[in-house]
């Protein structure tokens, strides 16, 4: 599994590809912790690149939602195949986050608006 | 260890308690599922819900310890695929191992919940022994064609 973390001012995106297990969550969770630590204003974290996740996985990404919120963060998923939505749904826990096609699509919807509301 | 099981249609995996083994077991079980003739879908439920009990095994049954032994037996029968987890770890009451009721502020437990989800069957028994085994089922649904010969009006 590689994960891949940059921070293009409005966001720190982590890119996870592999498969997330109890083998590797512990390495989502590493990046998922220093971004939050670092109080990034949003952490999206682009699964577009995942094929499998198990419980350990979801359990890091619920944490990493738990620690966003407790200082005010923006943390969204995007990019969610079939597979690892259907955990997601079985979880009951699509509602619980903010899921978006891609991460152009998560990354977008942060942009501030305009006076005019454009 | 991959022993290829003379009496029955499947394989036997002798495994440690390492967590980089998962991936090679799903692998294992992902192709068993194809072999049974699962849809796609349906793989990915028994693969998640094997993984999912391996990793209880791994976290509860031997506290995290590594090197410790797991035995999978993956088989094929007519009507559904079943794959038995021996470990020889710490037991408890079979009937203490339930599905809890899935919390998003407190995620322990929803392992359980998705191995009940995924597959038809999840049974834990006591071992022979130390450790526990237990037996998790994957029910084929075939058409109606293929179950009696007879194709229906």
């Amino acid at each position: 599994m590689d994960i891949h973390v940059r921070n293009d001012g409005a966001s720190t995106v982590i890119e996870v590809q592999g498969e997330v297990d109890l083998y590797t969550s512990p390495k989502v969770r590493e990046a998922i912790v220093a971004a939050t630590k670092a109080r990034a204003k949003a952490v999206i974290v682009d699964l577009s690149g995942v094929g499998y996740m198990d419980s350990s996985g979801v359990a890091t990404l619920v944490e990493g939602l738990q620690f966003s919120r407790g200082y005010g963060g923006v943390f969204r998923l995007a990019g969610l195949g079939a597979t690892v939505r259907q955990v997601f749904q079985f979880a009951k826990l699509e509602r619980v986050f903010d899921i978006y096609p891609d991460v152009a699509t998560a990354t977008q919807s942060l942009e501030p608006r305009t006076a005019d509301g454009s | 260890m991959v022993r290829l099981m003379a009496e029955a249609e499947g394989i036997e995996i002798r495994l440690t308690s390492d967590p980089r083994w998962l991936q090679v077991l799903r692998a294992a079980v992902g192709q068993v599922g194809h072999l049974a003739g699962l849809d796609p879908a349906a793989v990915d439920h028994l693969k998640l819900a094997v993984d999912e009990a391996c990793a209880n095994i791994i976290v509860h049954g031997y506290g995290g310890q590594r090197g410790q032994p797991i035995v999978a037996t993956l088989r094929l029968y007519p009507d559904r695929v079943e794959i038995r987890l021996r470990d020889f770890g710490r037991a408890v009451p079979p009937d203490s191992i339930r599905p809890k009721t899935l919390d998003a502020s407190r995620p322990g437990g929803l392992g359980v919940y998705l191995m009940h989800r995924c597959v038809d069957e999840v049974v834990y028994r006591e071992a022979d022994g130390p450790g526990m085994e237990l037996v998790i089922v994957k029910r084929l649904i075939r058409s109606e064609e293929e179950t009696d010969g007879h194709p229906r009006p």
